[in-house]
């Protein structure tokens, strides 16, 4: 029967195109899993308190190997020296305390949004005389947004280990204008001081240049 | 000429004059303040009564002796009332930490809000709005006027042409093709405050002759000073930080007026406490952005910011970090050590901060 010629004829090609399809499926779903598990809201079961903080203090320092935080704003106009992102941005939030312990959503959501609000000091150079005559706006905005981290952590000293790694990375990172850095330094060196450290505890403090230290003595 | 030489000097500081609308008025206030776009924001008072609708400026705060341009939009001028008006609602505590130092850094005998106030008005007593072009509006006074310390000028005055010129040459360093780059995206840039007072002076001093502004609604003002105080304002401020708490502008828009308001001090080489080119490596490297002045209009109003912050009792951290952030940037901007200018043939100097002599020059 012509139908079934036809039927048989397409048999063949039929069955290659299911498994063809099957397995587009199973890539897919392959990248599917590891976008979610790699995806920056994590799932609501990993919330829970015994989970996500960490009681103990913060001494660990900076490894050597960690990349610096974001290098930020994308404002019109504004060249930033951000490369790899998604990168970044993952390993800022898979931010663990010494004991291994990553740090809550809600902080990691946190720290991306301050991290997206400071401007590169590429970007800051290319503002004019008359927009840099006074602190620039994005300036301004990182420090606001700095200041929401001051008090997620002043509401909740479990955080502060977090807190501080956060701001020991923003300190050192050289794409950071100086104005950034030492206000980071300046929040690193409170919250160890609250935690019951001190500036030793931050291992690669004198990493830091000496003028962004000086300058953050001022606050 | 007269208007020929403000036209040179017009000119040959163009990538300066664009920042602003006005463009004579703009250079010479670039001038004046060493250069520096004084690009600040504020607001206004008047001595008018309140009440009334007509558009002009009409005091709502505290009374206040400055008087403002028929062409000053009232919500900008008012806004300096709010201003001075915060420093008697926020004054700052006789124990303050910072006291001893700002008192002596602005030769006060109390930091009281009317002491404040009176500061402020001795550098500042006009106030035009950004549409106000200096060179429309200025003329030479007929006869000889004798100026103090006829022979001497800030270096950043004199400087001005060779350095622009320096850093907008064709062939020149990354930073210069950056200045010319941001001549462009000046353009964009609003008006938030400048000092015209200093460059009117300097000029009419350089010219040997007493320059007048006729000024809109208030009428001819001899510029015998820069403590005669005409200060252009704009939209800048209201447009641009909108997303800080109403005690964080109001703390900046008093930290800007007091920057301003210094600009009118200083004498011979000191005059008007110009600003100057911050050096290679700086965030702002190649832009008149700096101060060598230990005591200049940066230091003033970083510290007149700080004692309100540190005195501010409805500020929550996300106001004070931002506080902390401008007053940081203001920090970074006083030169200390050896630096190096961006210039086609770099030039480095010693910047240790030094204290200029504040004393005006000339009488109001």
């Amino acid at each position: 029967m012509p139908g079934a010629q036809h039927s048989s004829q397409s048999a063949g090609p039929s069955g290659r195109r299911k498994w063809f399809v099957i397995g587009v499926a199973i890539l897919c779903a392959a990248i599917a899993y590891s976008w979610y598990q790699t995806r920056p809201d994590q799932p609501p079961q990993i919330l829970s308190p015994a989970a996500n903080v960490a009681p103990s203090p913060a001494s660990a320092p900076l490894s050597t190997t960690q990349s610096a935080p974001l290098v930020p704003n994308e404002s019109p106009g504004v060249a930033t020296s951000r490369s790899n992102k998604a990168e970044e941005k993952a390993q800022d939030q898979a931010e663990p305390t010494e004991n291994g312990e990553p740090p809550p959503p809600e902080f990691v959501r946190l720290a991306e949004e301050v991290t997206v609000s400071i401007p590169s000091l590429a970007a800051l150079r290319t503002l004019s005389a008359a927009e840099v005559h006074h602190t620039p706006e994005a300036l301004r905005t990182a420090g606001r947004e700095l200041g929401r981290m001051v008090k997620a952590l002043n509401d909740n000293p479990k955080l502060y280990p977090y807190g501080i790694r956060y701001y020991e990375r923003c300190a050192l990172n050289e794409t950071y204008p100086d104005t950034v850095r030492a206000l980071c330094f300046a929040d690193a060196r409170n919250f160890l001081q609250k935690a019951g450290q001190s500036l030793a505890d931050f291992a690669q403090a004198e990493q830091v240049p000496l003028r962004v230290r000086k300058l953050a003595e001022l606050i | 000429m007269v208007a020929s030489r403000l036209f040179e000097y017009t000119t040959q500081t163009r990538i300066l004059l664009q920042a602003c609308r006005s463009t004579l008025g703009m250079a010479i206030a670039v001038g004046l303040t060493g250069l520096a776009l004084g690009c600040s924001h504020s607001g206004g008072g008047s001595n008018s009564p309140e009440g009334g609708d007509d558009g002009r400026v009409h005091n709502t705060g505290v009374p206040n002796r400055l008087q403002f341009a028929s062409s000053v939009d009232r919500r900008q001028g008012e806004q300096i009332d709010t201003v001075l008006t915060y420093l008697y609602q926020s004054p700052i505590p006789a124990d303050w930490r910072g006291l001893d130092q700002m008192l002596s850094l602005m030769g006060l005998a109390d930091a009281s809000p009317k002491s404040l106030q009176d500061w402020f008005e001795d550098r500042v007593a006009y106030v035009v709005d950004e549409n106000f072009d200096v060179e429309q509006h200025i003329k030479r006074v007929p006869g000889t006027f004798n100026y103090p310390n006829p022979d001497e000028f800030p270096p950043e005055w004199t400087d001005a042409q060779p350095m622009i010129s320096a850093t907008i040459s064709a062939d020149v360093s990354a930073a210069g093709e950056r200045a010319v780059a941001s001549t462009a995206a000046t353009s964009k840039a609003q008006v938030v405050m400048v000092n015209l007072s200093g460059g009117v002076y300097l000029y009419g001093k350089e010219l040997g002759s007493l320059m007048e502004v006729d000024i809109d609604g208030i009428g001819p003002v001899r510029v015998t000073s820069p403590r005669v105080g005409i200060l252009k304002i704009g939209p800048g401020m209201f447009s641009l930080y909108q997303g800080s708490s109403a005690e964080t502008n109001k703390i900046f828009q008093a930290s800007t007026l007091f920057h301003e308001a210094r600009h009118s001090d200083g004498n011979g080489t000191s005059t008007s406490f110009a600003h100057v080119i911050c050096p290679v490596g700086h965030t702002y490297q190649g832009l008149l952005a700096c101060d060598r002045a230990a005591n200049g209009a940066y230091t003033v109003g970083a510290t007149v910011q700080r004692a309100l912050m540190e005195s501010c009792t409805n500020c929550d951290e996300s106001s004070i970090s931002e506080l902390q952030a401008m007053y940081l940037d203001a920090s970074t901007r006083v030169l200390s050590g050896e630096v190096t200018l961006p210039y086609k043939k770099p030039v480095t100097y010693d910047a240790e901060p030094i204290d200029y002599d504040a004393s005006p020059e000339g009488q109001r």
